[in-house]
């Protein structure tokens, strides 16, 4: 023991030498000098100091400070490490690095893109790995003692377990047919499993084969830029969350209704293992079941897509090579053991409660709490409003999620106060005890029903019919790219533009313009930073700033052009244009985006831009310039605009335009009904023109209208695909709910009925009872997303025609949905009333 | 004494996949059986399993219809009544005691006492009198906070007997109340019955296997394959005579 003890203070002195040491290795890059830490240091300090270094950026004064940590580290663990020498060692040194290592890491996992000591993650790992060590030498003879006292004690139990449970040769052949009778009585039971695991699969087939499919209908830069990749991966996501949540409930529902058959087989002998290998045999089995049933429907279901797509799209049927068999197998594994290690802990409980040792809470009405998560809640919805609700911010997928957290307190709130109130009331309470009697005995488990019904019917009527109405009512590609080709041309870069015109006779409109750049857009969103984090692209995450080489660009016009481009378009003007230094927007936008201001950390009435001057920064902060907004609008004059980067207008007065303008401008043309191959010629030049000169700046309408219809289209179909099952799932989540616990439900009225209930007031309990699963999601997800669609016309300035062209398509969704919902829990009614009802009294 | 219920020629038939057509989906369980039960009588129906014992008490409770013959009950004849009628009939004239005791494990005890008032839509301070009232008499005062799972099988049957007086009926219909009991708790199941009937001048309709409990009532019907084979009545005085013939009888 004493050896190791000396070896590990060696190893443990080496690694904060090796610390210490590695903070003067050249780690960081500025400009083309390479700096070790306390370079950077002085060189900061030389430099005036890091705000005036970096023009105030917040992001790298925080990271710049954050260095000092390691640093103070370093010299502790070094002061550590030769006391540890010297046979004293100072405790406290040690204890002070772990919270210099805890803070540093903390601070920069908050702040990781803009820390460029990528490398000194390596001493959290270390210091780890040393305090692991050092905690298995310290521990090392009680850990080993304890091993060895478990082994015994578990040898013991299993010869114990083995002299108790022996059983004489095997099971008969009658058992294994008492196992089918079994399994054929309760054979609803595995039909929910199957279903439910069905369409798991039946969902990762299709956005697999769906992938495959379109991977050559894309261009090269679309694909590898992840467009298409995106649109299946959200599919995928909360695919697989729905699916993962309903085969969890379809688990636990079928071990609920296990464990009672279970406790028969148990008393009549059967040994735990074979229960437990009946158990798994079911359960692999119907998942087997359910993979075959999957790839068959999700087959028939492309086949019938890809048809559809068809029209459209140059894709066609084909089939998946065995790898992506593999992969989708694999994943449906993983979420079909993720069910069964969810639902474990349901089993563990039930046979305590079974065995006796746990005694089933009566009264789980939750009290204080309710109020503590209204406060909770409200905050939440009103940020999440607020910010969505804001052309500054985002309508980001956290923003939703932290809306459906706020509604959940709040549900969870009214029926919490509900039911404490009728508690308070005795006469009220037994009048109404039989009606509420679910939530009275079981508020938890029902109300997280609810939950999940709300928040489906939430995602049904507002994000995905979002993506599928707006797909389907965007106006048609062509009509948003008005001109075949958008030039922006330099003054350096006239000469080349028109010597492609003079060849080519090209019929070029000419108008002066100003590249007019914005702020870095600040997307704050956590979802897409934790997405490129897993991607690994850190540059694009700092500090939730999508970080670009070249900040966004857009085209200064004076007022002149707007209203002759407006002419053009044959449309009437919003305005005559600003005055003064102020301007006016025009956004570009396509239906599918939010008119998004142009500079995200400004707000919508003033933003900081700054025009192409020479000499400028773009990346100083002090560079861009605080403009009034004096008005706005979304509309298409010379291109529609997908990314927010390029093409919105910037409308300044003619007369200040004057000031600021520098020979740039912008030209607009058709190719006409000119001879095959005239386009792809005229592109090609452009594109020639823009490699080489770098004056040149082009979009034209079939490379963009060929990638958006394509992506639209793709949206459009899927995400319908995704409306469909999302809504099968709120269904598919009522149906299992009801179906399992009909017995449980006809059992409780027949005995009521016997107990001198009337029939009406059995079928008016009933009701009461299933009404809170309709009218509590009907309402929260029907009142949340008519007020979030409201708000998406508001951030995406949609104009009336377009809201009715978006509801067109949305309220026979929103009404589908809900009459479905309404039939179902009709239908759920009448069998669940057929069940109860029995023959009383009279002649028959 | 005044009669409270009446049979004559009372048919119970069940229908195998409910085919009601093919004579050979027919199980005759009871076939023209008439009887005839007075005010205040403690009656016990004996009789082999399949008998048509429970199905016979199912109806005497309304809980099941007759396939023919005629039912009176209070005078009135059950065919003749509403649904709605049949269940205030359940709910207020009878008390039920069944052998699983049927308590609702998502109420309390004392909830599950209350439920036929509950039902009845009595109010609160009135229904809370009359479980401590009854609580206090059968002993179980101190259990009515707990859940039904956390009561023995005793406690659990006199909690449904407590239950089955709520509404004050006129009738207790119990059906093999003791099956699951020990023999202690069985003899002070029986002496609750006893009680009921002597000092609270209940009816009480008994289904029961068991000698011992059947020669607490006065009258004991005998019931094999859907008739009523024998009816035996007790004499003022002599239980032990009694006994013996329902002995010989189940011999018999």
């Amino acid at each position: 023991m004493n050896t190791i003890i000396k070896i590990y203070q060696k190893i443990t002195c080496l690694v904060y030498v090796f610390f210490f040491a590695a903070l003067w290795l050249p780690w960081m890059e500025i400009g083309n000098k390479s700096y070790h830490l306390p370079g950077y240091l002085r060189m900061v300090q030389k430099a005036g100091g890091i705000v005036a270094m970096t023009d105030g950026s917040p992001d790298f004064v925080a990271s710049y400070y954050l260095f000092f940590i390691p640093v103070l580290a370093g010299i502790l663990a070094v002061i550590y490490a030769v006391s540890l020498l010297a046979g004293r060692p100072f405790k406290v040194l040690y204890t002070m690095v772990r919270w210099c290592e805890f803070i540093y890491v903390a601070a920069a996992v908050i702040l990781f893109p803009m820390v460029p000591l990528l490398w000194t993650y390596i001493l959290p790992l270390l210091c780890l790995a040393e305090y692991v060590a050092g905690q298995y030498v310290a521990q090392h003879d009680e850990i080993a003692k304890a091993a060895r006292e478990r082994m015994e004690r578990d040898r013991r139990e299993k010869e114990e377990r083995k002299r108790r449970l022996y059983f004489p040769g095997r099971y008969g052949i009658d058992f294994f047919r008492m196992v089918l009778k079994n399994a054929k009585y309760h054979i609803r039971n595995y039909i929910m499993l199957i279903l439910s695991g069905t369409f798991l699969m039946l969902f990762l087939y299709l956005t697999f084969a769906l992938k495959y499919a379109f991977q050559g209908v894309h261009t090269e830069e679309a694909v590898v830029g992840g467009r298409l990749q995106g649109i299946l991966l959200e599919a995928v996501w909360i695919g697989l969350v729905l699916n993962a949540v309903l085969m969890a409930l379809s688990f636990s529902y079928y071990i609920r209704n296990k464990i009672k058959e279970e406790n028969a087989l148990v008393l009549l002998g059967i040994r735990s293992r074979a229960l437990t290998s009946i158990m798994v045999m079911e359960y692999t089995g119907c998942l087997a079941c359910s993979a075959v049933m999957g790839i068959l429907m999700g087959n028939i279901a492309f086949r019938i897509l890809i048809s559809a797509l068809g029209k459209r799209l140059p894709v066609r049927a084909c089939s998946l090579p065995v790898s992506s068999y593999l992969i989708l197998i694999g994943i449906f594994a993983v979420a079909a053991l993720i069910a069964a290690m969810v639902n474990g802990h349901v089993y563990e409980h039930m046979r305590w409660e079974q065995a006796g040792l746990l005694v089933t809470g009566t009264g789980e009405i939750p009290g204080i709490s309710v109020w503590i998560g209204l406060a909770v809640g409200c905050y939440a919805i009103f940020s999440a409003v607020s910010q969505f609700g804001r052309r500054e911010g985002g309508e980001g997928e956290e923003l939703l999620l932290y809306f459906l957290f706020g509604m959940v307190l709040v549900i969870r709130f009214l029926k919490g106060v509900q039911v404490q109130r009728l508690k308070k009331t005795e006469h009220r309470y037994y009048r109404e005890l039989f009606r509420k009697l679910i939530f009275i005995k079981s508020f938890g488990q029902n109300m997280k029903k609810i939950y999940l019904l709300t928040g489906i019917a939430f995602l049904v009527m507002y994000p995905l019919t979002a993506v599928y109405a707006v797909n389907a009512a965007v106006t048609d590609m062509e009509q948003q790219y008005p001109y075949d080709f958008v030039c922006r041309v330099s003054e350096e870069g006239t000469d080349a533009f028109e010597e492609i015109r003079d060849r080519y006779k090209l019929d070029a409109e000419e108008y002066p313009m100003t590249t007019v750049y914005t702020l870095m857009p600040n997307d704050i969103s956590v979802t897409s930073s934790l997405k490129s984090l897993f991607f690994m692209e850190y540059a694009s995450v700092a500090n939730g700033r999508q970080v670009l080489v070249e900040p966004p660009a857009q085209a200064g016009i004076p007022a002149s052009v707007y209203l002759k481009l407006k002419e053009n378009a044959g449309k009437k003007a919003k305005a005559r244009g600003p005055e003064g230094e102020d301007i006016f927007v025009v956004y570009q936008e396509s239906l599918l985006t939010r008119a998004h201001v142009l500079d995200w950390s400004g707000t919508e009435e003033s933003i900081f831009l700054q025009t192409a001057c020479e000499g400028m920064d773009v990346n100083s902060y002090s560079a861009y310039t605080e403009r009034r907004v004096a008005g706005q609008e979304r509309d298409i004059l010379t291109g529609v605009c997908d990314g927010g980067k390029q093409q919105n207008l910037v409308v300044f007065s003619d007369e200040y335009f004057q000031t600021i303008y520098q020979g740039e401008k912008l030209y607009l043309f058709q190719t006409g009904t000119a001879e095959k191959g005239f386009y792809e010629k005229v592109r090609a030049e452009l594109q020639k023109a823009e490699e080489d000169t770098g004056m040149l700046h082009f979009y034209d309408r079939k490379a963009s209208v060929q990638d958006t219809e394509a992506e639209r289209y793709l949206r459009q179909v899927v995400w319908l695909f995704m409306l469909i099952l999302t809504g099968l799932s709120g269904i598919y989540l009522l149906f299992i709910k009801f179906c399992f616990e009909m017995d449980e439900i006809t059992e409780r009225y027949r005995f009521l009925s016997c107990m001198g209930m009337r029939e009406r007031e059995v079928r008016k309990t009933l009701q009461r009872e299933m009404l809170p699963f309709f009218l509590l999601p009907f309402f929260a997800a029907g009142a949340s997303a008519v007020m979030f669609t409201g708000l998406m016309f508001r951030v995406r300035l949609y104009s009336p025609s377009e809201m009715g062209q978006y509801l067109r398509y949305a309220l026979p969704v929103w009404c589908g949905y809900w009459l479905i919902q309404a039939i179902v829990c009709l239908i759920i009614r009448g069998v669940l009333h057929s069940k109860i009802r029995f023959e009383q009294g009279g002649v028959r | 004494m005044k009669e409270i219920i009446a049979t004559q020629g009372l048919v119970k038939n069940y229908y195998r996949n409910h085919n009601s057509n093919h004579p050979e989906a027919r199980i005759e369980v009871l076939k023209g059986l008439d009887l005839s039960i007075l005010e205040g009588e403690y009656v016990c129906i004996m009789g082999s399993s399949g008998g048509g014992k429970t199905t016979l008490l199912k109806i005497l409770g309304m809980m099941e219809s007759i396939t023919d013959g005629e039912y009176y009950f209070q005078g009135k004849d059950a065919s003749k009544l509403w649904k709605d009628e049949l269940a205030d009939i359940r709910r207020k004239k009878i008390g039920f005691v069944f052998q699983d005791y049927y308590l609702m494990d998502s109420l309390s005890v004392e909830e599950n006492i209350m439920v036929p008032m509950i039902l009845d839509k009595a109010p609160a301070d009135k229904m809370r009198e009359k479980m401590h009232s009854l609580t206090e008499r059968f002993g179980v005062e101190k259990l009515i906070r707990k859940a039904p799972c956390e009561l023995s099988g005793g406690e659990k049957q006199r909690v449904a007997i407590c239950r089955a007086l709520m509404n004050d009926p006129d009738i207790i219909m119990a059906d093999e109340p003791t099956g699951n009991l020990d023999a202690k708790s069985s003899r002070r199941l029986m002496e609750t019955f006893d009680s009921i009937n002597q000092e609270m001048k209940k009816n009480i309709i008994l289904v029961t296997h068991d000698p011992k409990i059947a020669r607490c009532g006065n009258k004991i019907f005998f019931i094999d394959d859907g008739v009523i084979v024998k009816t035996l009545k007790k004499k003022e005085g002599d239980s032990a005579a009694f006994y013996k013939e329902i002995l010989h009888e189940m011999e018999e």
